[in-house]
């Protein structure tokens, strides 16, 4: 279950991150440290697109938790997009929706920064 | 029948005995009466049992002594003082004693009849019917008795100093030897023997005629070969030090010009002393003494040949012995401090280098390389530093980027060192060797000379040899620490399971109108899930379910933290919602930012069957009706550490229901629903609804037990990758 990858693109200045696979807690420490380069480089828009992330673990969580937290001080924001029904629900049960930005489309993510 | 040594010795000494009675006796009778009565069969019978007793004397003496590694320089030595000693006493002899030879005379009338009537040695049994002419011969007489002493004792004498002679050069020839060596040696010493006894034989036996020669001439072409074949088994040469080869050539030389002096002057056999014992002594003494000129002469010139090589040769066996004492002491020791100085002491001994040191890289990812210096020799870890300098091009950083072997040729003015250094410690080449050990640099060998370009490419093999077995050494000593911390952490995380065993309650609760059953298994050694019960005295029971985010230890620990804030805070909140929220309110500041703990928190009104629940982002209650219906309560809630309780306060809700008699509440964490199967397929939320409405009627332990096998069953070949916990109530009504 460590076929997980994560792909980075840029899109009019915001950061496009594409999960894909099995998100746990062996591999969330990859995820862990690309966004933390992403955030030390001072990129601090950034979109998390599930569109193929087919499992996460509550370890997966922890990680966007913390990264929310942070880039939210420095007025940023994580957005996360595209999630199937399933990935939603694990992400639902915690109460993740109501603290932070999870849209159904990619451009619904992107019209939120700019408004 | 076993002979024993000194029956052999007893018959040898009598012999001898009875035969120099016997040549006094007829000296005596001869020179009281003037003539030779001595007839040529006895001269010839006294011969052979001569040759009979020399001959088991000498295949005893061989026989019993062992093969050993020859010694050259004593073996000169011995032969030099025992050849000198025959010489001297041979010239001496023929000074002093000049009437003490032997005079040749005709022997007396011989008797055929009594010759033949002599018990016949097996060794000339087949000689025995030849014999048909044995008058004619002359024989030899001793001119006084004191010639006869001189005869025996140096015939005898040097007949025990040949037969020692053939033990020694045994020990040489067979020096390293194949089973051909073993059968050239034998034949010569064979084909001498029969020369020699032919030499006795044959003149006795025929007149001499052509044939006769011929044969002779065949055997002495035959020994020449094998002579020469033996005379090239010198593998011993290659071993010895450069102090014993010139003291041998030395040897060597004196002893040839002895045994040279020996064998060309009649010295040895001065006025016949020794062929009157017997011819096939004097036969014998002079072929092994060609050989010992034969083998001395070659060995003397090998030696000297082998002389300018002796060097590289000890060099190379030096390097060898150190490589043997290296790979032992690799797989004996782990203290990497013992081994790093063999493995330097070891390179400048075989290298002649003057300065060296051994350093490890702790290599681990995104760190500047922590380099710890060890068995540095004639230098110090300042100087090494001084050495390198502060520039960030240096020797070592060249040789941690290149991973390969470094030699600057001319430390002075190289860019990769220090000027000032490299003037102070005066050096003038230096090798750098990386330790590699599976892929990984662990490490460099530095071996530094006075020279400039004073390490060839032999000298970087050596040491490229030395430092695979350090790089060995240092992995194995880390693999064994590994292996130690490893098995450390493995006691310490048994003895964590075993202490969050006791954190979860070790009883269902006997609650008079409530079933409680409940289950708990952790994924891994320890887990992160927890649940537990709490009767609080105006007839309320708790049961909470949670699950901290992660696993393993740090799970484990944010775990036993949320007991004792829940243990606590169930006896001062009754609802549930509040006691979630001050939960909250002290884990979100004690929890790493990463962590989070999902919490289901259902209290029971013992009496009314009121059930109040608030779920803090945990896996919603199931609740089955004894009508069939089943619901899972889905109440807002965020997960504990999401957000801090201002924050969370306005999205977390608690919600009541009265039960009724037979419904059935399942509290569970997300390792039940998640369960999954070798499809990646979950056990999910309605397989779990389901296999609880199917058996409802059945107890709560009934019911448990019946969701377990289910699981199981689904997971079948898979493996749960998560901790599960269960706990299943039934109301049974207050009564």
């Amino acid at each position: 279950m460590s076929n997980f990858t994560i792909e980075i693109r840029e899109d009019r200045s915001i950061k496009v991150l594409d999960l894909a696979g099995y998100l746990d807690a062996h591999n969330s420490n990859e995820l862990e440290e690309k966004l933390s380069e992403l955030i030390h480089s001072g990129h601090l828009k950034i979109v998390v697109n599930f569109k193929n992330l087919n499992y996460i673990a509550s370890a997966g969580l922890g990680v966007f938790m913390a990264y929310i937290e942070d880039v939210r001080e420095k007025e940023g924001d994580i957005k996360l997009c595209e999630m199937s029904d399933k990935v939603y629900t694990v992400f639902d049960l915690l109460g993740f929706p109501v603290l932070y930005d999870i849209t159904r489309t990619e451009s619904e993510a992107f019209e939120k920064f700019n408004a | 029948m076993e002979i024993k040594p000194i029956y052999i010795r007893t018959f040898l000494i009598s012999v001898l005995v009875l035969l120099f009675l016997f040549d006094s006796f007829s000296f005596l009778t001869s020179s009281a009466s003037g003539l030779n009565i001595i007839p040529a069969w006895a001269v010839f019978s006294r011969n052979f049992l001569l040759l009979f007793s020399a001959f088991i004397f000498f295949f005893l003496k061989l026989g019993k002594t062992e093969i050993k590694k020859p010694d050259l320089v004593t073996a000169c030595w011995k032969n030099i003082l025992w050849l000198g000693g025959f010489l001297i006493l041979a010239i001496t002899v023929s000074y002093f004693f000049t009437d003490s030879g032997f005079h040749k005379t005709n022997a007396g009338e011989s008797q055929i009849a009594q010759f033949e009537d002599l018990p016949s040695d097996p060794a000339e049994a087949s000689s025995d019917g030849e014999v048909t002419e044995p008058s004619g011969k002359q024989i030899l007489l001793p001119n006084s008795f004191s010639s006869l002493v001189v005869s025996y004792l140096f015939g005898i004498g040097l007949f025990i100093f040949i037969a020692n002679v053939w033990v020694t050069l045994r020990n040489f020839v067979y020096f390293k030897r194949t089973p051909r060596f073993e059968l050239h040696f034998k034949i010569l010493l064979g084909l001498i023997f029969t020369i020699s006894v032919a030499e006795l034989v044959l003149p006795v036996l025929t007149s001499g005629g052509s044939g006769t020669q011929v044969l002779m001439i065949f055997l002495y072409i035959l020994v020449a070969v094998f002579l020469g074949l033996n005379s090239f088994r010198l593998g011993w040469v290659l071993y010895l030090s450069r102090k014993e080869k010139i003291l041998s050539i030395i040897l060597i030389f004196v002893f040839e010009i002895i045994c040279i002096i020996l064998l060309s002057t009649n010295l040895l056999n001065q006025g016949d002393t020794i062929a009157f014992l017997s011819p096939f002594l004097i036969h014998f003494i002079r072929l092994t003494l060609i050989y010992l000129i034969s083998y001395a002469g070659i060995s003397f010139f090998s030696i000297l040949f082998h002389l300018p090589t002796t060097e590289v040769f000890e060099r190379k066996s030096s390097e060898l012995s150190s490589l043997h004492s290296l790979s032992k002491l690799v797989s004996n020791v782990f203290d990497l401090n013992e081994l790093s100085q063999a493995v330097v002491n070891y390179s400048l001994q075989t290298t002649s280098g003057s300065i060296g040191w051994l350093e490890i890289y702790q290599t681990k990812k995104s760190e500047s390389p922590g380099i710890k210096i060890l068995a540095p020799r004639q230098i110090t870890s300042t100087e090494i530093q001084d050495l390198f300098g502060h520039s960030d091009e240096n020797l070592r950083s060249r040789l941690v980027s290149t991973r390969v072997l470094q030699v600057i040729d001319r430390a002075e003015g190289s860019s990769l060192l220090h000027a000032s250094a490299v003037k102070i410690k005066k050096i003038g080449s230096i090798a750098a060797i990386p330790l590699i050990a599976r892929g990984e640099l662990v490490g460099g060998l530095f071996i530094l000379k006075q020279v400039s370009g004073g390490f060839d490419k032999d000298d970087a093999d050596t040491l490229t040899t030395f430092a695979d077995q350090a790089a060995v050494a240092i992995d194995n000593t880390r693999l064994f620490e590994a292996s130690l911390e490893r098995e450390r952490l493995q006691q310490e995380l048994f003895i964590a399971q075993k202490m969050q065993m006791k954190l979860l309650p070790q009883a269902n609760p006997v609650i008079e109108s409530l079933e409680v059953e409940s289950v708990s298994y952790p994924a891994y050694e320890v887990g992160g899930d927890y649940y537990d019960f709490i009767s609080v005295p105006d007839g309320r029971f708790g049961i909470i379910v949670a699950d901290v985010s992660g696993k393993g230890t740090s799970a484990a620990f944010y775990m036993a933290e949320v007991k004792g804030i829940f243990q606590s805070l169930a006896r001062i909140f009754y609802s549930p919602k509040l006691l979630l929220l001050e939960a909250n309110t002290v884990l979100y500041g004690s929890l790493d930012r990463k962590s989070f703990v999902s919490l289901l928190y259902c209290v029971f009104d013992v009496k009314t069957g009121i059930l109040t629940q608030s779920r803090a982002g945990h896996c919603p209650l199931l609740v089955v009706r004894a009508d069939g219906t089943g619901t899972y309560l889905k109440t807002p809630g965020v997960g504990i550490g999401l957000g801090s309780s201002v924050v969370i306060e306005p999205k977390l809700e608690e919600t009541s229901l009265t039960l009724e008699v037979g419904d059935v509440c399942v509290l569970y964490s997300d390792g039940v629903v998640e369960a999954m199967n070798e499809e990646m397929a979950e056990f999910g939320y309605d397989r779990l609804k389901d296999v609880v409405i199917q058996n409802r009627h059945r107890s709560a332990k009934e019911i448990l037990d019946q969701l377990i096998t289910e699981i199981n069953t689904f997971i079948w070949n898979g493996k749960a990758s998560d901790d599960l916990t269960l706990v299943v109530t039934k109301w049974k009504g207050s009564k």
